[in-house]
C-alpha cells in the first residue's frame, strides 16, 4: 500500500490531504477540512487542475492592464501556454468587471478568460 | 504671506483606503457614525489589493475565492453605496496627539480636527538596504511588491532569469507570476530552516512549476555594473551566520526581495502613539485603541497579516470602540496586561479592559504539529483550544469571552505541545 500527501490549494487553510492507494486506485482520503478538498485531492492524483490568473494589455485605459482569471479550473499543464497566450492579447478600454476577454481559452470548452477589474477609458482617448 | 487655513471638523477620520481602512469606514457608518472621512494617498481605493491579481481572497468574508481587485471592489461598492466621503490623491503628512491632521493634495494644505482617528496606513516592504546585502548597486534589484506592481499594473517585465530571496507569500506569488509571463525563476532562497509563506503557496507557486526552494541559504554578494549579472549564494551556519567562503556564483538578470513588511507608523509616532517593538505596530486594547485616547489602529499598520480577510475583520471590529469613544469621550482603562508565554512570538491586543468582546491574535514562534493554545490568569485556565498544526507564517485569531476575565491580573497566552488533558 502506498500513501501520498498533498497540500490542498483551494484555501489558505492549506490542509495536508493524505491519499492511500490500493490495487484498485484510491483507497482512502483523509486530512481534508471540507468536501471540496476531497474532490480536489481525487483530481490531484490523476490530473491536477488550477485557476489561471494573469493580466492583459489594455489600449486607451486608465490602467495599462486589466487583471484576468479563468471562469473555471484549467489543467495545470496548460497554465504556461495560457500565460504566454494572454501575454499577446490586447483589449480596448473600457473593460467591464467580468467581461469575457476570450471565450473557450486555447480551445478549452466552457472555460472563458474574464476580467477581474473595471478599466475606464482614459480622458481624451 | 501666511494664509489661514480653515480647520474642518470630523467625528472620525480614517487614514488609508486599503483593505483595513475600507472595512473600518464601512463598519463605522453601519454602526451609525455619520460624520466620517476616508483619506487615501493613491489615485484609487483598494490599496495593495489592486496589484494582488491572484485569487484566494475572501474565503472567510464572502465564502468564495476572489482575486484582490474583486475583493477590493466589494468594499469600494459598500463605501460608494453608503455615501461615505473619500479624499483621493491626498497625503496625510501630520497627526498631532490632539488629533489635528495635516493633509496635502492638489487643492493645497488642509487641517482637519478629528474627534477620533483610525490608523490604516498599511505597511511597506523591507529593502536591500534593510538587510544590507553587499555588492554592486546595478539595476535589476526589486522588492517583490514593486515587481508585482510593475508587471501587473504597469505592464513592465522585470527580468528573464530571476532569483528570489525570501519565501514570503509575495515572493512565492511572484515566482509563479513571472513563470507564467515566460521568465525563468531559477530558485527561491530562504535563510530560515522553514518557508515563511503559506504551504498552499509553496505548493501552487513553486512545486507546480518545479521551482526549487533552498532553505538556509541567502544572497551574500551582488555582481554587475550598470545591471546586475549574478549573485553569490551562501549557506547559513548553525548560529544563523552567513558563510560567504562557501558561496557559489549564480548568473541572473534580476533579484527579487521578499524579506518582510514594515508597518508604516510615521504618523503614529508623530501623534505619540506607543509602539510594540516586536510587531512594529501600536500597542492596543481590545477595542483597537492605541495609547492615545481616540486614536485606533488596524490592518498591516498594526500587525503584519497573511490573510486579507483578517485585515477586514480587524478594521470592522474598530467600529464598536470608535462609537463608544464618541459617545462617552473615553473608553475603560485597559488594566489587564496580555503577555506571550512559551512558543508565542507575539500576541495582540497587548492589554484588555475586559469591557468588550476580545479577539486574541497571535503568531507561533516555531512550526509544529498538534499544539494547544491556553489562555490563563494566575494559573487558572480561561480557554484552551487544540490546533492541528502551528506555523509562524499563519496568524491565528481566537475569541475570548471577556466575562471570564478577572480585572487586574495579567493574561498569559501560551502554546503547549500535544493535546492538553483536563
Amino acid at each position: 500500500m502506498k500513501t501520498k500527501e498533498y497540500i490542498c490549494v483551494l484555501c489558505p487553510n492549506s490542509c495536508t490531504v493524505t491519499v492511500v492507494f490500493g490495487n484498485e486506485g484510491i483507497e482512502e482520503i483523509s486530512g481534508h477540512g471540507c468536501e471540496r478538498g476531497r474532490e480536489w485531492a481525487e483530481d490531484e492524483v490523476v490530473r491536477p487542475r488550477r485557476y489561471f490568473v494573469g493580466s492583459v494589455t489594455v489600449r486607451n485605459g486608465d490602467f495599462e492592464t486589466v487583471s484576468v482569471k479563468t471562469s473555471d479550473f484549467i489543467p495545470l499543464e496548460k497554465a504556461k501556454s495560457i500565460g504566454l497566450h494572454t501575454h499577446t492579447l490586447c483589449v480596448e478600454a473600457p473593460v467591464r468587471m467580468y467581461q469575457v476577454i476570450e471565450r473557450d481559452i486555447l480551445g478549452l470548452k466552457g472555460v472563458d478568460l474574464i476580467a477581474t477589474r473595471e478599466v475606464h477609458r482614459k480622458n481624451g482617448a | 504671506m501666511t494664509k489661514r487655513h480653515m480647520t474642518d471638523r470630523k467625528d472620525c477620520v480614517i487614514i488609508g483606503g486599503g483593505a483595513a481602512g475600507l472595512a473600518a469606514a464601512a463598519a463605522c457608518r453601519e454602526n451609525g457614525i455619520e460624520d466620517i472621512l476616508l483619506i487615501e494617498r493613491g489615485e484609487v481605493l483598494g490599496g495593495i489589493l489592486n496589484q494582488c491579481i491572484h485569487d484566494g481572497f475572501g474565503l472567510h468574508k464572502f465564502s468564495e475565492t476572489l482575486t484582490g481587485p474583486e475583493y477590493a471592489q466589494r468594499y469600494i461598492d459598500m463605501i460608494t453605496s453608503r455615501g461615505i466621503p473619500v479624499l483621493l490623491n491626498s497625503m496625510v503628512t501630520g497627526l498631532s496627539p490632539d488629533k489635528v491632521l495635516t493633509v496635502i493634495n492638489r487643492g493645497g494644505l488642509h487641517r482637519i480636527q478629528a474627534r477620533s482617528v483610525i490608523l490604516a496606513m498599511g505597511s511597506r516592504e523591507r529593502t536591500r538596504g534593510a538587510i544590507g546585502i553587499p555588492g554592486s548597486r546595478g539595476a535589476g534589484i526589486f522588492t517583490a511588491g514593486v515587481a508585482q506592481n510593475l508587471i501587473n499594473m504597469k505592464n513592465f517585465m522585470t527580468g528573464r532569469r530571476v532569483i528570489i530571496l525570501g519565501s514570503g507569500d509575495i515572493g512565492l506569488i511572484m515566482a509563479r507570476r513571472l513563470t507564467l509571463e515566460g521568465a525563468k525563476v531559477l530558485m527561491v532562497l530562504e535563510k530560515l530552516p522553514y518557508p515563511s509563506g503559506l504551504p498552499r503557496n509553496i505548493n501552487q507557486c513553486l512545486r507546480d512549476f518545479d521551482i526549487p526552494l533552498h532553505l538556509r541559504r541567502t544572497v551574500s554578494y551582488i555582481h554587475g555594473g550598470g545591471h546586475l549579472t549574478g549573485v553569490d549564494i551562501a549557506p547559513i551556519g548553525d548560529n544563523g551566520e552567513i558563510q560567504p567562503d562557501r558561496a557559489e556564483y549564480m548568473e541572473c538578470d534580476s533579484l527579487l526581495l521578499s524579506v518582510g513588511l514594515i508597518p508604516e507608523n510615521e504618523l503614529s509616532r508623530q501623534a505619540g502613539v506607543q509602539l510594540d517593538p516586536v510587531t512594529g505596530g501600536a500597542v492596543v486594547d481590545e477595542y483597537g485603541q492605541t495609547s492615545v485616547p481616540g486614536i485606533f489602529s488596524c490592518g498591516n499598520v498594526l500587525q503584519i497579516h497573511d490573510l486579507v480577510d483578517n485585515v477586514s475583520l480587524e478594521g470592522e471590529a474598530l467600529a464598536l470602540g470608535v462609537k463608544r469613544y464618541l459617545e462617552a469621550g473615553k473608553l475603560a482603562e485597559p488594566g489587564i496586561k496580555v503577555f506571550p508565554g512559551q512558543n508565542i512570538r507575539y500576541c495582540l491586543p497587548q492589554h484588555l479592559s475586559g469591557q468588550a468582546p476580545a479577539v486574541i491574535s497571535f503568531r507561533p514562534s516555531v512550526p509544529g504539529k498538534l499544539h494547544t493554545i491556553i489562555f490563563s490568569q494566575n494559573g487558572k485556565i480561561l480557554r484552551k483550544k487544540s490546533l492541528l498544526k502551528i506555523n509562524p507564517a499563519e496568524m491565528e485569531r481566537i475569541e475570548l469571552d471577556s466575562a471570564l476575565l478577572e480585572s487586574g491580573s495579567p493574561l498569559q497566552v501560551e502554546l503547549v505541545p500535544g493535546r492538553l488533558q483536563s
